[in-house]
């Protein structure tokens, strides 16, 4: 048998060392992350209001990133949500661009009322009443629930999708101070090592887009002066049936009713309706959807 | 001195040499370091998942700023404490990173399907990709990878578009695409770690395309962004190896290892050692490298399947454990690495035929690994069929300074075999 016919024969019963592969090269391909996660779970979706018999009904959602296997939900205890009215801006019902009203003052805005809520390490709930001066009620809750709720939003996107949801309940009559039309907000908050991060909800389908991202950070009364923007803000007239842009009841189909192109492109299956029906009783939003 | 007593003392001469080790590594905080502290003083009950998720990822910046492994075992605990507590999109995407790296890519697939079902972005997305890469399943891949696109152009979608055209061996693609992303990490500011890792990417397409000064300038910058980066500093040892500066490459992979132990890194020690006529020195660097991964695969990890495996074949008596632990890897992700760690494996156990077909498999591709190359060729030249094996080792040969000390010494021998039946 020849040397070269041997080495061959011997490959095939076993490899000889310096055919050894490079068998060290660590695997580094896994791409690093770009950057950073948004707080899902401080991240604001939905902001409702609406009169059922003598109550106010403020439901207000977050998190549209919840898992489909999540049968519950647990606030978590750094955010903190707030719910403001400003009871007494002026507001005429003349409504150029479709927010439910114009508000006269702008830079006046201010919270007259202010829920606060915080959540305790074993998911409890903490609701704080700011009231200032010039409400003369005592806006205290009727009712309240915190939990997971099917996603309210009107949107094919989020068909089968549930959501965080907080609702308050509270005497109309308690809120109201001289006139019938409130100005609604919500925020929330939360500190992190990357820096703070704030969201802010009012009217519907505005600052969800990019060129009004801006307004997240500011109060509704430095919109204008800061951002050149309208106000970002809920306007209210209590005595007149909530119906989007007065005020918004959980039936609004605001996809349609807003008509942004970007949001009616991937609407699909455009739905008129809420997946699931709405309770006529409190929490009123839908019970959350099963794990599948 | 007694034998307790000499034990004892062991015990303490090990247990301070741990302390200077972690000491030294820890002598500078990274910016991991001051995060995992941050989050560390703010954990608590179950309202507190989402800290125990960002603490889960701290722990992922901090294994990749490192190299360490273990970093990223307690990111997975912190991660699947924040799941216990509260399902959610976060710890659900950060635990199919986890996953990635730790090689799990069944359960990684699974984690990030999860997560894009919670919210189909481009982290979650990229890493449900990352995941049907490494099973081997392109088509899905190469799906997600125009979803990515659509939804949002960027770094997330270039390193991805490069990967899978570095698969199919469009190593010229894959430059272009990673040029692309790190100009978009530089535009965009993304953190040093992930900007120093795409140079360091970048600079092993150009090494592959046998550019040492284009390949030598990109780890350089890698370095600048994150200086002592274990990654940068790794592939310019083996770039010396590659180019014959074998005691500058065993300098650095010595460093390495001070601060991170890892049989690949000891294994390419030993490669360097080997180049440089230590032999001995190198079968004992080998041997302790061997014994680790053996431990890490009795652990149950993954990581070290692959190169055990082909660690192992080199080896008469193993070839059987080189094969039971490539079939594993193969059952652990379908991909072109996988099949030629098994199509070798049958090799070293004489399964020719097998090999051959399981070899095939790894080509279809259309890599430019030389590994594969020089693995098929070997494999075809055995069965007789020795233009296809010249075809593939001219292919596996095409730039010699892309191969390893041990890749281009059985580049030579092969080459060299088949001279004997006429012309290369």
């Amino acid at each position: 048998m020849s040397s070269g016919l041997k080495r061959v024969t011997a490959a095939l019963i076993w490899l000889p060392a310096v055919l050894a592969p490079q068998i060290y090269a660590s695997d580094h391909s896994d791409a690093p992350q770009a950057a950073g996660l948004v707080r899902q779970d401080a991240n604001l979706s939905d902001l409702h209001a609406f009169v059922v018999g003598p109550n106010l009904v403020l439901s207000l959602c977050s998190n549209v990133a919840i898992p489909l296997s999540a049968t519950s939900y647990v606030f978590p205890t750094d955010v903190t949500f707030e719910i403001n009215l400003d009871v007494d801006s002026a507001v005429s019902p003349a409504d150029p661009f479709g927010d439910g009203g114009t508000i006269l003052n702008p830079e006046r805005i201010s919270e007259d009322i202010v829920f606060r809520i915080r959540f305790r390490a074993d998911g409890s709930a903490q609701v704080q009443r700011i009231v200032k001066g010039t409400v003369q009620g005592d806006p205290h809750l009727v009712s309240f629930f915190a939990g997971l709720r099917d996603d309210p939003f009107i949107r094919g996107l989020r068909q089968g999708r549930n959501i965080a949801a907080v609702v308050l309940e509270v005497p109309l009559s308690a809120v109201l101070s001289g006139q019938s039309t409130i100005l609604i907000w919500a925020t929330s908050k939360v500190e992190d090592f990357d820096g703070p991060f704030q969201d802010l909800v009012g009217r519907s389908l505005r600052s969800m887009f990019p060129e009004n991202d801006a307004l997240n950070k500011m109060h509704p009364r430095q919109h204008l002066r800061r951002a050149g923007a309208r106000p970002d803000v809920m306007i209210y007239n209590t005595a007149l049936p909530a119906a989007f842009p007065n005020g918004r009841a959980l039936t609004d189909d605001v996809i349609d009713l807003v008509g942004d192109p970007r949001t009616l492109a991937n609407d699909a299956p455009f739905p008129s309706t809420n997946d699931i029906p709405f309770l006529t009783t409190f929490p009123y939003l839908a019970p959350p959807h099963p794990a599948p | 001195m007694g034998r307790s007593a000499a034990l004892v003392l062991c015990a303490l001469l090990v247990v301070g040499a741990a302390e200077r080790a972690l000491a030294a590594e820890n002598s500078v905080p990274s910016s991991a370091d001051v995060r995992i502290r941050y989050y560390k003083a703010r954990l608590g009950g179950p309202g507190t998942y989402p800290i125990y998720a960002r603490l889960g990822a701290a722990y992922i910046q901090k294994a990749r700023e490192t190299g360490r492994l273990r970093y990223y075992r307690e990111a997975e605990r912190y991660l699947l404490r924040s799941l216990e507590f509260q399902p959610n999109y976060e710890a659900l995407h950060w635990l199919s990173s986890v996953y990635l790296a730790q090689h799990r890519f069944p359960e990684a697939l699974q984690t990030a399907e999860e997560a894009v079902q919670a919210m189909p972005d481009s982290n979650t997305l990229g890493n449900l990709l990352d995941a049907h890469l490494a099973i081997g399943d392109i088509e899905k891949a190469s799906g997600l990878l125009a979803r990515m696109s659509e939804l949002q152009p960027g770094f997330e979608v270039s390193v991805r578009r490069a990967n899978l055209q570095q698969y199919h061996g469009d190593l010229e693609g894959a430059r272009e695409s990673f040029l692309l992303a790190c100009a978009q990490a530089d535009a965009h500011a993304l953190p040093v770690d992930a900007r120093a890792w795409c140079q360091v990417r970048l600079g092993s397409l150009w090494l592959a395309g046998c550019d040492t000064e284009r390949a030598e300038a990109a780890y350089r910058k890698g370095l600048e962004l994150f200086p002592a980066y274990p990654l940068a500093q790794e592939h310019i040892a083996e770039l010396r190896a590659a180019q014959g500066r074998a005691p500058e490459a065993i300098q650095i992979y010595r460093t390495l290892l001070k601060a991170n132990p890892a049989p690949e890194f000891r294994l390419a020690l030993a490669d360097a050692l080997e180049l440089n006529g230590r032999a001995a020195d190198a079968a004992r660097q080998r041997t302790r490298a061997r014994r680790d991964m053996q431990r890490s695969v009795a652990r149950g990890e993954r990581v070290y399947l692959r190169p055990l495996a082909l660690l192992l074949t080199e080896d008469k008596a193993s070839a059987p454990e080189a094969l039971r632990l490539a079939e594993l890897d193969w059952k652990n992700r379908q991909d072109a690495y996988a099949a030629d760690t098994l199509a070798w494996a049958h090799f070293a156990n004489g399964h020719l035929d097998e090999a051959q077909r399981v070899a095939e498999k790894a080509l279809s591709i259309g890599t430019r690994n030389p590994t594969i190359l020089l693995h098929a060729a070997r494999i075809y030249h055995s069965l007789g069929d020795r233009e296809r094996a010249r075809t593939l080792l001219a292919r596996a040969a095409a730039c010699r300074e892309a191969l390893s000390p041990s890749e281009r010494a059985a580049e030579d021998e092969l080459g060299a075999e088949l001279l004997q039946g006429g012309k290369r």
